[in-house]
């Protein structure tokens, strides 16, 4: 059984306009990928795809006027969409861990490290004490390489550089041993060096814990190096996911493959580049949402797309898929 | 997201999309919308006094002292006689009349100093600023009781020193946003471009300051109709029997503990009116000009 | 916190205020000089002798340039002399800081009551933004805000006093059958108490409220707006999203809210104290208080330009004190101001 299977996720913007006009946009139009226990994925493409609305979806954590219309999101055999509040709220931070993107201003600015993690935990089992949930914490600050953990225990938040902020966000995501780890953009405003060790952490520490863990990331090279599986994001929807061996060697896609020609490491000057902005969310054209920025389209991606399967475990969202 | 082509219905009439948008903006912010409706009402008060009023504002009748409301003087006499009603309404006039070159005389003032001290920096920002934040330390009422008295209590004095003393919120605000422009992307390009310095302030940075400055107008006027009637009220500057609102919440003030409410109750219920509309559009105004705040469908 | 990092920090928020408070005296010196009407008429009053304007004229050193008569006038301020009211003929000191305390008690029962009820209502606000409790504590600090002070007191007065019967009468701290206990505080109701003179304290107490309840209305209206909108802030921050998304119970998040509104709260509610002095003017002008924000409107009306300046000054000398205590109290709620 999968650890997570979203199924054909639907997350609209529903508000009135200053004319007073009843507006939709549709962010996400029908996400789905799968997860097995223990694996990385890396949830994949550019701002505006609808990666972190993905997870703040599946996390019940979504504000008005954005408003999951359908789907399902199920984590363990239980559709996450359809708990109570409080039981998801029981599941985030106890079975799922969350590290976000801005580690320094996500901690209590008004509480030590130490307070936190042993807050964090007791909300979730009542049963530790005190003190044995303060030492978890130092256990779990050695774990994500924090020096003299017995004394960082003690820190504010504000005397944390923003790699050591980041580790603390990992040590709280990983504290109450969660089988299911998302990470949001992990490693953005951290220095190029820092993000390599938080990645290695990250990595280290799911495979050694049997965590499943999503990576949310704009960047290939990322998915590349750090990852197991691969799912690309466009538009609001997946448009390609399999193993990162496939994806890379044979991506379907011509999204895809116009992102892989565009990370650094392969900037080819004639390839061709994913140009152009995403589409209008308040008007999706009909069929494929890539057509207008795709250089194959024909006649046939007026009509919505298929999910392709190629071979291992491989899948396109694509008519031209098997051309491919 | 906001300015996406939806699939265009045919061409309503002006005055269907002129609804519409009026509808959207009081969904969006019911405040501003009875904000506005309350301030349009006083003004068409202010404009048709002479019209609508019953009587004269200061037709003064011995013969009906105090009287209670009634089918002739819907809001009753005053101590002289004359109808409160009459008064109410002319008082409008008064506090648009004082609010309205209050707000003009601060943003002629406040505007091009916050321009100039946020353009050019260095000491002449530096005593500005100072001085500003000296002005702030003291609370607004008793200094501009105490300035107005120190000047001279005449109504052209009113409105020059409220003026005066609501600059400095102005040229904060605009001094602000040219701060925040001064480095932005655009105005590099304009200064690359070879454009001179006036034609960058006042082309593209005077604009989107005075943007800022818009919301805080109506606080600003809310402050200054407040201000002004708390002035009359204690007898310095405008003088009973004008028909201002202050003036005459002093003239019922002693008959408050006799019985005669309504000669201050009825000008006290018009001036909380005119200062809450005001107060409703400038918080409507701040909550629609701020960008963080995105519309919630309820 | 050790004491000698409080005491630094005073020691440096003191030196920065030198060039604000040269700043407030030079405004307060500039008083009388504004309108282009002669200074010493201003400060020697319609009534005085020609020995008196003399002597005013003298004080002002006014042969000498307006830097020079600054540095004169500051001296005397310095040196505690305000010069003289010319309606009571007694020094502008002695007049002002005799009816401190009453000004003083009034102020303090009246922001303290409002900020009990406003930071509560806020945040209790705050917490569903546009429901039902949102939008009633909206507009009722709408009206608050857009009430006048004197009106409302007047209100008061006619509906507790008139109408009821429940309240004395608007005149004064103490009704007028009472004996005033003698002075210790200043405050009729501590020395009444203090002393057991019961009479007394009960008198003043029932003096004490109409006018504390006006100030508490009228300075809860912005305290539940601004509590409000730091909540809502607070609400939108980071921290708070992350703290949700860890799946953390209700009432701890609410607990988290409350602690990092604080700050900004306080803060707040000590810029209201030092704005509401006005406001306590003319409460204690209705009311014939007898405090000293009275006695500077009356001043202000009759034109006793030598205690306007006083009174003008010491209202600013309050605020800057005020924001001290607050920078302070700041400072023992902020880990991160330690440092700063």
């Amino acid at each position: 059984m999968s650890l997570l299977e979203v199924r054909d996720l639907h997350t609209h913007f529903i508000a009135y306009d200053l004319d007073n006009r009843l507006r939709t946009a549709r962010a996400l139009n029908g996400v789905s990928f799968s997860l097995e226990p223990g694996r990385i994925l890396g949830l994949v493409g550019e701002t505006g795809a609808g990666k972190s609305l993905t997870a703040l979806s599946i996390l019940g954590l979504l504000k008005p006027p954005a408003r999951v219309v359908a789907g399902q999101a199920v984590f363990e055999g239980r559709d996450l969409l359809a708990l109570p509040p409080e039981e998801l709220n029981a599941l985030r931070g106890a079975r799922i861990g969350l590290v976000v993107q801005s580690p320094k201003t996500s901690l209590d600015p008004l509480a030590r490290i130490g307070q936190q993690l042993v807050r964090l935990q007791r909300a979730h089992r009542p049963e530790f004490s005190a003190a044995q949930a303060e030492a978890r914490a130092a256990e779990m600050l050695a774990a994500v390489g924090i020096p003299d953990p017995k004394r960082r225990l003690r820190a504010w938040p504000h005397e944390l550089s923003g790699g050591m902020a980041q580790r603390v966000l990992i040590a709280m995501a990983l504290v109450n041993e969660p089988s299911l780890l998302i990470a949001d953009e992990p490693t953005t405003g951290l220095d190029v060096t820092v993000q390599a060790q938080i990645l290695d952490l990250l990595r280290g520490l799911a495979r050694q814990r049997g965590i499943g863990a999503v990576i949310i990331t704009h960047d290939l090279g990322v998915v590349a190096h750090y990852c197991d599986e691969a799912a690309v994001m466009f538009a609001g929807q997946v448009v390609e996911h399999g193993p990162v061996s496939a994806l890379f060697a044979r991506p379907a896609h011509p999204y895809t493959r116009a992102l892989i020609a565009a990370t650094p490491e392969r900037l080819q000057l004639r390839a061709p580049r994913p140009s152009g902005s995403p589409p209008n969310l308040y008007a999706l054209p009909e069929g494929c949402l890539y057509r207008d920025r795709c250089p194959m389209a024909q006649d046939v991606c007026t009509r919505p797309p298929p999910d392709l399967a190629l071979r291992d475990g491989h899948a396109a969202r694509c008519h031209l898929a098997e051309a491919a | 997201m906001s300015d996406a082509a939806l699939p265009a219905p045919a061409t309503p009439a002006w005055t269907a999309r002129a609804a519409g948008r009026l509808a959207g903006i009081s969904r969006r912010s019911p405040t501003l919308a009875i904000g506005a409706a309350i301030i349009l009402g006083f003004a068409l008060l202010a404009v048709l006094a002479p019209l609508i009023s019953p009587e004269s504002p200061v037709a003064s009748n011995p013969a009906r002292v105090l009287q209670a409301p009634s089918a002739a003087n819907w809001f009753g006499t005053d101590g002289n006689g004359m109808d409160v009603l009459s008064r109410v309404i002319h008082g409008s006039l008064y506090a648009f009349g004082i609010a309205i070159p209050v707000v003009i005389v601060g943003l002629l003032i406040g505007v091009p100093v916050g321009l100039w001290t946020g353009w050019t920096g260095g000491w002449p920002d530096e005593i500005v600023m100072r001085g500003s934040d000296a002005l702030r330390v003291f609370p607004s009422i008793i200094l501009a009781l105490a300035v107005v008295a120190a000047a001279g209590p005449s109504l052209l004095n009113v409105v020059l020193v409220l003026g005066l003393l609501d600059a400095p919120v102005y040229a904060r605000v605009v001094r602000a946003e040219v701060l925040s422009l001064r480095n932005g992307t655009f105005v590099e390009a304009a200064v690359a471009a070879g454009n001179p310095t006036r034609r960058i302030l006042f082309r593209h940075i005077l604009p989107n300051a005075l943007r800022g400055a818009t919301a805080q107008t109506a606080v600003r006027a809310a402050w200054a109709v407040r201000i002004s009637a708390t002035l009359a009220f204690l007898g310095v500057g405008i003088q009973p029997p004008t028909p201002e609102w202050g003036a005459m919440i002093r003239q019922g003030a002693e008959y408050m503990v006799t019985g005669e409410w309504w000669v201050a109750v009825f000008p006290g219920c018009a001036l909380i009116l005119l200062v809450l509309g005001l107060n409703m559009l400038g918080d409507g105004l701040a909550d629609l000009l701020d960008p963080r705040r995105k519309a919630a469908t309820r | 916190m050790p004491a000698r990092a409080i005491g630094g920090f005073l020691l440096r928020r003191a030196v920065l205020l030198v060039p604000l408070l040269v700043a407030v005296s030079f405004l307060c010196f500039m008083l009388v000089r504004l309108g282009g009407q002669d200074p010493v008429a201003m400060l020697a009053g319609p009534t005085a002798t020609a020995a008196e304007l003399e002597m005013v004229r003298r004080n002002l050193a006014l042969d000498q340039p307006v830097w020079a008569q600054f540095l004169v006038w500051l001296g005397k301020v310095l040196s505690g002399d305000l010069g003289r009211s010319w309606i009571s003929n007694r020094p502008v000191l002695t007049e002002l800081l005799d009816r401190a305390p009453a000004t003083l008690e009034l102020l303090l029962y009246g922001v303290g009551l409002g900020a009990l009820v406003g930071i509560p209502v806020g945040l209790k606000a705050a917490q569903k933004p546009d429901g039902a409790f949102d939008q009633v504590s909206r507009f009722l600090s709408l009206l608050g805000f857009s009430t006048p002070t004197y009106w409302l007191a007047l209100m008061a007065l006619f509906v507790f006093f008139y109408l009821l019967a429940w309240a004395p009468p608007g005149m004064g701290r103490i009704s007028l059958m009472v004996d005033p206990p003698p002075r210790i505080t200043g405050s009729y109701l501590w020395d009444a108490m203090l002393g057991g003179q019961w009479e007394a304290a009960r008198s003043a107490a029932a003096q004490l409220v109409l006018p504390v309840l006006c100030i508490a209305i009228i300075s809860a209206a912005p305290i539940v707006k601004q509590t409000r909108a730091i909540a809502l802030e607070v609400l939108a921050s980071d921290y708070i999203r992350y703290a949700r998304a860890q799946g953390l119970p209700a009432g701890e998040v609410r607990r988290m809210v409350l602690r990092n509104s604080m700050v900004p709260v306080v803060t707040f509610v000590g810029t209201e104290l030092a704005g509401l002095v006005g406001t306590t003017a003319l409460i204690e002008y209705v009311f014939a208080w007898g405090g000293i924000g009275q006695f500077g409107l009356n001043a202000i009306i009759q034109g006793d330009f030598a205690v306007v300046q006083g009174y003008v000054l010491l209202l600013a000398l309050f605020s800057v004190l005020v924001f001290l205590v607050v920078d302070v109290l700041v400072m023992l709620l902020e880990p991160r101001a330690v440092r700063a």
